[in-house]
């Protein structure tokens, strides 16, 4: 077995970018869902692969330091990135009951597919500061989850909106908050891969919940 | 109470070496006295005339030892042209093959030959050789003389040889050699230093050999390089003139002991060199 | 298990007795063509023995007898019609300790397996002994030295000269009797760099008391205890998960 740190973190910049393209093609209904499946189950075969051949990796190659970090890091970031598509496929479903889409749904969608590019490429180029950046970005990302709850519950009050598009609506708007919260995940394995630091949980970087 | 134990422990080491250095003297002083002796008495007469000429008929003051030179040079070589081929072959028999009874046999042969009496030996020749022959010849000299040579080559090849670490050996089987181009071309090139040293060892003990010359090659006082007739060698020369009543030829007699001690030295010299240089040349780097 | 066409080597039920020390009992392996094979196990289990009698060097201890058959090329080569010298031109063997041999220049060491079977040719000797030293990574440090003694080199670059010398009479397949224990870490490291590339043109089968040099390099893994052979399979599976629990305890560290 040839396998290097590198090859690992190769398999995930492939998986995300079949990952990336779920995320974009969720809400485009002229996507047929059959396409929109097959891509997942892309995903799910990375996935499997991925954990297998890093586990493999720190059996057979001993790694140490920045090698066995990255091998523990692939091995989260790919968890997180099976996650971001579930949401993603899941989420076409309750977007498919809106008669119309405000706009902040579609500013909260560009924001995620911001979020998620920022993380990889911090990956790519082993860039903690575009990391940091995207982390402190997910505080935009749940005040416009908020802002969209609270406008369809007001529009759900006063009957302005059925009950099922207004769920739906505040479904798709949870989905797309989840995804930017797994890209802060990932923007965090990256720092650790990086510079060793285990920066979770520290109040600093994210908003006061 | 510590500082006195020190004090003794120092005493101690110091007597001890002292001890050493003396007994160290005890062989060193010797040896310089009698060199200095030798030169002392025989440099004199070193002269082109000793080296070029034969001896000049009784009584007559001058002459050399050229044939006596020479004559040492034909019996030894002689001598180790035979004895030092099957000395190594054998040599190299006992080490590489050396259990069994025709090993132990040999190894039990060369050690009685090492401690037989050189006259001896040259008695063994005498009937070997000088008898049937009818005459004393260089043959039955060079025949003493590699019953000498013989297990000295044989003892000092064998531990060589088993100086080379069995996986040298493994190695060399493992490439796919048989087992003979295995010990001649690997084992046996590998050690030539050391063997070449065991060859100059013997061959300088052979030269000094006076006893065993003195009834198969007899000596001679002519030029002579003929294999079936008495031949003139050194140590012989020395002898008969040392006894004999002539101061001229007691002074040659010193000239050549001066020489043939030069001679054996010179080869002692020249083996420790060439050991120094096989281990200089391969010494490890780390 | 069933011969294959990329079998190379076939070893059926070898016995090995040291006297009346039964070392190696009944172990039957298969090799495939350009594969790395280790065999690991506590001290004392036989490998070396077991190793040993795959070019029939075992042959060299007094009291060793081995039974049973190693199929290689269509023959037996544990049998006594066969000439070992003819099997070790086959199967090469890299030692334990670093053993140049002495007197030798460093290029007198490569080439001193063709040269003894004959061939002279000065240019043809001097290019192979060029692309040997390479496969052996030690071209780019020696190639300005080739006179110079081989026992003037480090034990890292000597152990590398042996791998050339080995790999100068075109073995199909290489034993290699734990090749890098006497040698530091980075010597090792070099080591095991240059199998991956070996590999590709040679069979390795290598005992190593290290099983982390055989979980990096080694594509299958054999498990010896007390001569018996106790589990093997791809290291992938020895070593993420071994079928076998005293596999699992020594892959663990729990004893040897």
């Amino acid at each position: 077995m040839n396998m290097t740190s590198q090859q690992l973190i190769d398999e995930i910049l492939e998986m995300a970018s079949v990952v990336e393209a779920i995320l974009d093609k969720c809400m485009d209904m002229k996507i047929p869902k059959d396409k929109l499946e097959e891509l997942e189950n892309k995903v799910n075969q990375f996935h499997i692969k991925i954990d297998d051949d890093s586990f493999k990796y720190i059996a057979l190659k001993q790694p140490h330091a920045r090698d066995l970090r990255i091998a523990l890091s692939m091995m989260k970031i790919n968890a997180q990135l099976e996650r971001v598509a579930d949401e993603a496929y899941n989420l076409r479903r309750y977007y498919n009951e809106l008669q119309i889409t405000p706009s902040a749904i579609k500013t909260l969608h560009d924001q995620v597919k911001k979020m998620i590019r920022g993380a990889i490429d911090a990956l790519v180029t082993n860039n903690t500061y575009q990391a940091t950046e995207v982390i402190k970005s997910d505080r935009y990302a749940n005040e416009l989850n908020r802002e969209i709850m609270k406008e369809y519950v007001e529009k759900m009050k006063n009957n302005e909106m059925s009950f099922d598009e207004g769920l739906s609506g505040i479904r798709v708007a949870k989905n797309l908050e989840r995804i930017g919260d797994l890209s802060t995940n990932i923007a965090e394995d990256v720092i650790f891969i990086v510079s060793g630091s285990d920066i979770r949980h520290q109040s600093q970087l994210k908003e006061q919940k | 109470m510590r500082e006195w134990h020190l004090k003794y422990r120092k005493l101690k080491n110091i007597v001890f070496h002292m001890a050493l250095v003396f007994a160290a003297c005890a062989v060193i002083i010797p040896l310089f006295m009698v060199i200095q002796y030798v030169m002392i008495k025989g440099f004199n007469s070193l002269n082109w005339d000793f080296f070029t000429q034969i001896p000049k008929p009784v009584g007559e003051v001058g002459g050399g030892m050229k044939h006596a030179i020479i004559g040492t040079f034909i019996i030894v070589g002689l001598a180790g042209s035979f004895a030092i081929p099957l000395g190594i072959i054998c040599g190299a028999y006992l080490s590489e093959y050396g259990r069994g009874k025709i090993a132990a046999l040999l190894r039990l042969s060369t050690d009685v030959l090492t401690g037989i009496p050189s006259i001896v030996i040259g008695i063994f020749a005498y009937l070997l050789v000088v008898v049937p022959l009818k005459q004393f010849s260089t043959l039955a000299g060079a025949l003493a003389l590699s019953i000498i040579i013989l297990p000295v080559v044989i003892r000092s090849t064998e531990e060589i040889l088993k100086l080379v670490p069995r996986h040298i050996r493994e190695a060399g089987l493992a490439l796919g050699l048989p087992r003979w181009k295995m010990i001649f071309f690997i084992v046996i090139k590998g050690s030539r230093s050391g063997l070449i040293t065991g060859v100059i060892l013997a061959i300088s003990r052979a030269a000094g050999e006076t006893a065993p010359l003195l009834f198969t090659s007899f000596g001679n006082m002519y030029y002579s390089t003929s294999l079936t007739n008495p031949i003139a060698s050194l140590p012989v020369q020395i002898y008969t003139y040392a006894i004999s009543p002539f101061d001229d030829w007691q002074r040659q007699a010193w000239a050549g002991a001066l020489v043939l001690i030069i001679l054996v030295l010179g080869l002692n010299l020249i083996s420790r060199l060439i050991m120094n240089r096989q281990q200089l040349g391969f010494g490890r780097r780390k | 298990m069933t011969e294959t066409d990329n079998t190379v080597l076939n070893v059926k039920n070898l016995n090995v007795w040291y006297g009346d020390f039964h070392a190696v009992k009944g172990i039957s392996l298969e090799y495939q063509r350009n594969t790395i094979s280790a065999i690991i196990g506590p001290s004392g289990c036989g490998k070396s023995t077991y190793l040993r009698c795959l070019n029939r060097i075992h042959e060299e201890t007094p009291g060793a007898r081995a039974e049973g058959e190693i199929l290689f090329q269509g023959e037996n080569i544990l049998s006594k019609m066969v000439d070992p010298v003819r099997v070790r031109r086959s199967i090469g063997m890299v030692f334990q300790k670093p053993n140049p041999f002495p007197g030798m220049s460093i290029y007198d060491n490569v080439v001193v397996g063709l040269k003894l079977q004959g061939i002279k040719k000065k240019n043809i000797l001097m290019e192979h002994a060029e692309k040997c030293l390479q496969k052996a990574a030690l071209w780019e440090e020696v190639k300005d030295k080739l006179n110079r003694p081989g026992m003037s080199l480090s034990g890292g670059q000597q152990q590398r000269l042996c791998i050339a010398r080995s790999l100068a009479v075109s073995p199909p397949i290489l034993l290699m009797d734990e090749p890098t224990s006497a040698l530091d870490p980075i010597a090792t490291a070099k080591i095991e760099e240059l199998m991956s590339e070996l590999k590709k043109e040679v069979t390795v089968i290598i005992v190593t008391h290290n099983m982390q040099q055989a979980a990096r390099i080694a594509d299958n893994t054999s498990f010896f205890v007390l001569g018996d052979l106790i589990e093997h399979g791809l290291s992938e599976e020895i070593f993420t998960n071994p079928k076998n629990k005293k596999t699992e305890d020594y892959i663990s560290g729990k004893f040897g």
